[in-house]
């Protein structure tokens, strides 16, 4: 099914205001489907405080859902990608667990770490 | 294989001085100056015979003051390449330990200072907070990993607008107790700083009454810096490092300092520029269509994999006219749910001195 289209109004973010910042968040609706807070703060260059107010406020808006990244630590690699996706609501999950990456049972939570990105559910154009 | 920390071996006095000197806490060329205030000729001198002389000296000059203070301002300007800025308003400049004490004992877990050091850092008042770390040492029986302890420094530079923590990374072993070598992982692991640093700040913020605020490394950088120096004559930028997470994906983007890319001068740029020769061809194949402007479409491919990515850190290297004015990665501190690298915004400043690189990122700061 196709996304519809949602134009969103961020005047009330001064930061978002500018046209390159604008320019930004409409270029980075186009290519990424989920957001987190350093996306927009590393391509725009406001705060990362500022840029989760905006994530909440499109959630509010009904556009993006947040979901919990889960992360299970490797110590040979200095990222890996993520374990699990979870609907930020549900919190963590239970232990113990499988990791889909290395196939090792987490039992401990401090072998985990989390990330929070906003998944759109509609396509969004920014605008004043 | 010896580490870059200070080990505690002796419960204080003239011993614990002797050895603090000794180690790595202090270069060399930092030993031979204090020598010479002492009225010694460094010569040729190891390092241990330095300290033992230096030692012997101040012992005949009655410890005076002024060479203890200038031991002190010696071991500020050892380089310290991991740094993490805040600024704002200072409130008062306050009277801490006397920084003399961690020449002789381990210290209290408080700040000392203010030290001032006119000649290396006119602007700013230094404070220095010990902290205290387990660390596992094969013993002399070569048979059991005992137990020692690493006073591991805490610098705070302090002017009337800014306030930043600097310190020394090392590896190390964490143990609890003496082991057995044979049970053991002898595997040295990075020092956790990222679990010291953010509560340093709190506690020296509080002392200062400072409102601060982090410095936003991403528009310093990734904005204003690239804005300002990227492709500009007399400026030569290179992407060195990019660490990215966006939409499940990791990227770990890292141009070795001996790598082929290196010597070719290219080093991440080689990586977008491999991209888009891939596209360019596919489209003169399939479409018969040239893309126009190569570089135009390089510089788009590196826009979006440093910049609209979800960086966690990028290294980048600055030289201006041929000369090397800022290198440093980094980490922008946007995982906060946990302590980690990623979950305060700090640098690890490479090469070229720590003040300068600090004055010019402040130079573009807000």
């Amino acid at each position: 099914m196709a996304l519809q289209m949602t134009t969103i109004a961020v005047s009330e973010f001064p930061w978002a205001r500018e046209q390159q910042a604008l320019r930004t968040l409409n270029r980075l609706a186009q290519f990424h489907r989920a957001w987190s807070s350093r996306l927009i703060s590393g391509a725009i260059g406001c705060r990362s405080n500022e840029a989760m107010s905006l994530l909440w406020f499109l959630y509010n808006a009904k556009v993006v859902n947040p979901m919990l990244v889960i992360y299970h630590k490797h110590e040979d690699t200095n990222s890996s990608p993520p374990t699990l996706y979870r609907d930020f609501f549900q919190g963590p999950p239970l232990l113990p667990f499988t990791c889909d990456i290395c196939g090792e049972v987490v039992t401990n939570e401090d072998e985990l770490s989390y990330d929070l990105e906003f998944v759109f559910t509609d396509k969004v154009s920014f605008s004043i | 294989m010896p580490i870059d920390a200070f080990i505690m071996r002796h419960a204080g006095g003239v011993p614990f001085l002797q050895s603090f000197l000794q180690s790595q806490d202090f270069e060399k060329d930092s030993l031979k100056t204090i020598a010479r205030r002492l009225g010694i000729t460094p010569g040729n001198r190891s390092r241990d015979l330095l300290a033992h002389d230096i030692v012997y000296e101040l012992q005949q000059q009655d410890w005076q003051a002024v060479h203890l203070t200038e031991i002190v301002r010696q071991l500020l300007r050892k380089r310290k390449p991991w740094m993490s800025v805040k600024t704002g308003s200072i409130g008062n400049i306050f009277s801490g330990g006397n920084p003399h004490d961690l020449l002789f004992r381990d210290g209290d877990a408080i700040w000392y200072g203010p030290i001032s050091d006119p000649e290396y850092d006119p602007e700013a008042n230094w404070y220095i907070r010990p902290h205290f770390i387990k660390h596992g040492e094969v013993a002399s029986d070569k048979k059991t990993i005992e137990q020692v302890y690493i006073r591991w420094l805490c610098f705070a530079r302090v002017t009337n607008d800014t306030l930043s923590l600097h310190w020394r990374g090392f590896s190390h072993l964490p143990i609890e107790n003496d082991i057995d070598v044979e049970v053991s992982s002898t595997h040295n692991i990075q020092y956790g700083y990222w679990y010291q640093v953010p509560p340093f700040f709190e506690e020296i913020e509080n002392y200062l009454q400072a409102k601060v605020e982090e410095l936003n490394l991403q528009q310093v950088v990734l904005h204003r810096l690239w804005n300002g120096y990227l492709k500009q004559p007399g400026y030569e930028w290179k992407h060195r490092r990019i660490r990215a997470e966006s939409s499940g994906v990791s990227i770990n983007a890292h141009a070795g300092s001996r790598s082929i890319l290196e010597l070719e001068g290219q080093g991440i740029s080689h990586l977008a520029s491999t991209i888009r020769i891939a596209v360019a061809l596919e489209m003169q194949e399939r479409y018969s269509i040239t893309l126009p402007d190569p570089s135009y479409f390089d510089d788009i491919i590196l826009r979006t994999i440093i910049r609209e990515y979800g960086a966690l850190s990028y290294e980048f290297s600055l030289k201006q006219h041929g000369k090397l004015i800022f290198r440093a990665h980094s980490y922008f501190g946007d995982k906060t749910e946990k302590p980690s690298q990623d979950s305060f915004p700090h640098m690890r400043l490479i090469e070229v001195d720590e003040l300068s690189q600090l004055a010019f990122l402040l130079a573009h700061a807000e």
